[in-house]
């Protein structure tokens, strides 16, 4: 299913500022699509909004070209993940997967065996076999994630919307079920939003990020893109470690390991000395004081640096590979 | 599950003596501000015997007493448990102006002497308050009959279900309610299956509070009562009039089922709690 966000607009009561601010974006069909911004940037209020947990103040949400201002949230047909799961703690794994379907009208309703096969084939499908009958506070974190979105899937949402989804969990779990996310999409094609504030994870996750700040969109766009050509100084500063540069035509952007340490006296390098030198596991970051005046912030991989030879203190040439400017 | 804490855990400055005269001074005011009285309670209600005992208890006017009691602690419960869940779901799940105001009145009965919550239905009700007159002259009493001592009783009994729902609701946020409602569930089928199973202890720690108090609640029913023997009085009331008698074994007698009645509801608080603490409930 094709969503398409036009002009949306959210204020809370008692806040001046609109949480989101006339953002229009469009999730192709089968689209996995990351919405990345910094906390209180109004990403999950957007999601919310696609969900109908929150009322847009003005603008419009289209399901396949549909207004869905006057529809329910139990009648979206989404499937909802929230950051810290909202599992029924009164309830199996199993009644938990199976919730969306024992709720359903009677004239839809599946029957009683017919529900428990397919959260079965739910539970199968998110790898918790065997974990049928327990309860979720006998579950570790990235288990409950996993129930949490075989739950929602339960309904066959026309979308899924995830929320911060793996933003309570512990990096090497997170890893895991990003790579895990990603296979899950491709097998079961839903279109799918979710909510993050890692770049890391919406650059290696998703078909397309959505760089949102204070309520608005700033670019969306394929992460190699995103990153090659960032639209404003906002993305550019969000994505990876960016130096700026004051110029006569203006300030510019040089991200960190675009600045490459040459022979001081070397044509078209800036003079600089190494101020400190941090190491961060395989790669350093060095701090170049510039003799025309300002730091930036080179990073290279450590055995790079041990070949050039310099030092704290060292006078060197910062050859500055690329900029971005606006 | 093994305990690995040590059941000693060494607090400054304790030394054996501190620890022995601590316990004796705790126990010994339990003994005598608690059981003794308690004890005394029994023995009295049985000094003349099994005989006088059930003589007592089986008397007309106790059991009317001891009927009435019932029908008003479970009228009580009943209202508690509906407004209890009503104001805690409002004040948790919804924002609306007065909201804080709306807590602070759920305190009230707390904070009012029960004689003054007897005397406003008296106000209110009675021949010649403020609807009384109307009420009575379309056959409907509530002052010196049985809806003022559930009125009554109401009152003082209101906060215990949504005192013991707010704080647990609100540690619970709307995360639940809202998953539901995505997954396609209507409001009741949220209400019944994921709000009242996540607060079904706390509701019923509540209603065992509730029940508590409205079984032997005094002050407030004794203003509007009118003690009406076998009609208005319910087992406190009526073991008043029995004690200013002098009629000591029936007066025990009847005192000691309604201690009996209280400990019934503390033990199945300790079995609530024994149940809550366990994390694979």
């Amino acid at each position: 299913m094709r969503i398409d966000i036009v002009n949306a607009v959210k204020t809370f009561k008692g806040s001046e500022r609109p949480a989101i601010n006339g953002i229009d974006m469009t999730v192709g069909d089968g689209e996995l699509v990351a919405l990345l911004g910094p906390s209180g940037s109004g990403k999950t209020t957007l999601l919310r909004a696609i969900a109908g947990l929150e009322t847009l103040e003005a603008g419009e949400i289209r399901f396949d070209g549909v207004n869905v201002a006057g529809r329910d949230t139990r009648d979206r047909n989404v499937g909802f993940v929230f950051q810290h799961y909202a599992l029924f703690r009164t309830m199996t794994v199993l009644d938990n997967v199976g919730f969306g379907l024992s709720v359903r009208p009677r004239a839809s309703r599946p029957s009683k065996a017919e529900i428990r096969a397919r959260a079965r084939e739910l539970i199968r499908l998110v790898q918790l076999e065997g974990y049928e009958e327990r309860f979720p506070a006998q579950l570790s974190g990235g288990q409950r994630q996993r129930v949490a979105l075989a739950r929602a899937l339960a309904i066959d949402p026309a979308v899924l919307l995830l929320d911060e989804p793996f933003g309570a969990l512990d990096a090497k779990v997170r890893k895991d079920l990003r790579r895990w996310l990603r296979e899950l999409h491709d097998r079961t094609g839903h279109t799918t939003l979710f909510v993050t504030h890692d770049q890391e994870e919406a650059l290696e996750l998703a078909d397309r990020v959505a760089v949102i700040n204070a309520g608005r969109l700033e670019q969306i766009a394929p992460p190699a893109e995103l990153y090659a050509r960032p639209a404003t100084p906002f993305v550019c500063e969000f994505l990876g470690s960016v130096n700026r540069l004051a110029t006569p035509a203006g300030a510019v952007y040089v991200r960190a390991h675009e600045i490459e340490l040459v022979p001081p006296g070397t044509p078209e390098a800036r003079a600089a000395i190494v101020v400190a030198v941090r190491a961060a596991g395989p790669r350093v970051h060095v701090e170049l004081e510039l003799a025309e005046g300002g730091r930036v912030e080179a990073e290279l991989l450590a055995e790079d640096f041990a070949a050039t030879g310099f030092t704290a203190g060292s006078a060197v040439g910062a050859a500055i590979r690329r900029t971005h400017a606006f | 599950m093994t305990l690995l804490a040590p059941r000693r855990s060494p607090l400054v400055g304790e030394s054996a003596t501190t620890r022995r005269v601590l316990l004796a001074l705790a126990l010994a005011a339990i003994g005598l501000f608690l059981l003794l009285p308690l004890a005394t309670v029994f023995a009295e209600a049985l000094s003349k015997g099994w005989g006088a005992y059930f003589e007592g208890l089986a008397d007309p006017d106790a059991r009317a007493a001891i009927r009435l009691t019932l029908l008003v602690a479970a009228i009580s419960v009943a209202v508690n448990f509906a407004f209890g869940i009503a104001a805690a779901w409002a004040v948790t799940k919804f924002d609306f102006p007065g909201k804080s105001l709306l807590v602070t009145f759920i305190d009230l009965p707390f904070s009012v002497s029960p004689v003054i919550a007897g005397l406003i239905y008296v106000l209110l009700f009675g021949a010649h308050g403020l609807i009384g007159p109307w009420l009575i002259a379309h056959g409907v009493e509530v002052i010196f009959a049985v809806p003022g001592i559930v009125l009554a009783t109401v009152f003082v009994t209101l906060p215990f279900v949504a005192r013991e729902l707010i704080p647990t609701m609100e540690m619970l946020g709307r995360g639940d309610e809202e998953v539901a409602r995505t997954l396609g569930a209507s409001g009741w089928q949220i209400f019944f299956r994921v709000t009242l199973p996540n607060v079904k202890w706390a509701a019923l720690y509540g209603v065992l509070l509730c029940n508590a108090r409205a079984m032997g609640e005094f002050g407030a029913v004794s203003v509007v009562s009118g003690h009406l023997r076998g009609q208005t009085d319910t087992m406190p009331l009526h073991i008043e009039i029995l004690y200013n008698e002098y009629n000591f074994v029936a007066a025990f007698a009847v005192a000691s089922l309604l201690a009996l009645m209280a400990l019934f509801t503390l033990a199945l608080k300790s079995a609530l709690e024994a149940v809550t603490e366990n994390p694979g409930r």
